[in-house]
């Protein structure tokens, strides 16, 4: 089992409903291929920085999952048919990588724990702040 | 300074300047994040181009992390290639 980052990109026209089957979809496929989606945020609608098959803004998905290795070749072929998807990248993050990410799982859980309804998506903000608090624990644990 | 007699006239040329330190050596970074734009943008150019070690003072181990984490931005248009 390795560890993948996923975005996905989609076309920014599209529906919330339509974003919902899509990001089902996904989730389903790499769940069906034994994976486990381990964090999973909308980023929303943003500016490209550039223009990518005529679009100038996209919807972003950004998927954190544990998959084997075979998973990632059906997920790909998915992407490359299926229509709201424009652009795609996975992945596959490296030891530091898992490490930061297990700290951040944890203390999203450790969150939860203390106030049992935060169910907000969180944004692409809070999201840096929560990574530069990781950088200032991560190393001290280490030395430890 | 004395000894080198050579130095003096160059010396009148330089300027004051700070010495420069990798950042991320010096806030211990555990990796370069490249969905992080924000830090990624202090280090390339107004048009877009990636700025030299020379010139930031990072050392030559971010330096690669850097350029790895600015291509996958760009690939992911986090980033532009180019800013016209």
């Amino acid at each position: 089992m390795n560890y993948y980052e996923n975005i996905v990109i989609l076309d920014a026209a599209l529906e919330d409903t339509g974003i919902d089957a899509a990001e089902k979809r996904i989730t389903d496929l790499i769940e069906k291929m034994q994976g486990e989606v381990l964090k999973h945020e909308r980023w929303g609608r943003r500016k490209l920085s550039y223009e990518i098959n005529k679009h100038e803004k996209g919807y972003y998905l950004f998927f954190v999952f544990k998959a084997p290795p075979e998973a990632i070749k059906p997920l790909e072929e998915l992407y490359k048919v299926f229509d709201p998807v424009f652009k795609f990248m996975i992945i596959k993050l490296r030891k530091k990588e898992i490490i930061a990410l297990q700290n951040s799982l944890q203390a999203i859980e450790a969150k939860a724990a203390e106030q049992p309804a935060p169910d907000a998506v969180p944004d692409v903000a809070k999201d840096v702040a929560a990574d530069a608090v990781e950088g200032v624990a991560a190393p001290s644990g280490a030395d430890a | 300074m004395v000894q080198k007699g050579k130095g003096s006239e160059h010396v009148k040329y330089k300027r004051f300047m700070r010495k420069k330190f990798c950042r991320f050596c010096a806030e211990k970074t555990p990796f370069i994040d490249y969905k992080d734009t924000r830090t990624l943008k202090s280090y390339i150019t107004e048009r877009g181009k990636q700025l030299p070690s020379r010139m930031t003072g990072t050392c030559a181990r971010h330096q690669r992390e850097l350029t790895e984490a600015v291509k996958r931005a760009r690939n992911i248009a986090l980033l532009s290639f180019m800013e016209k």
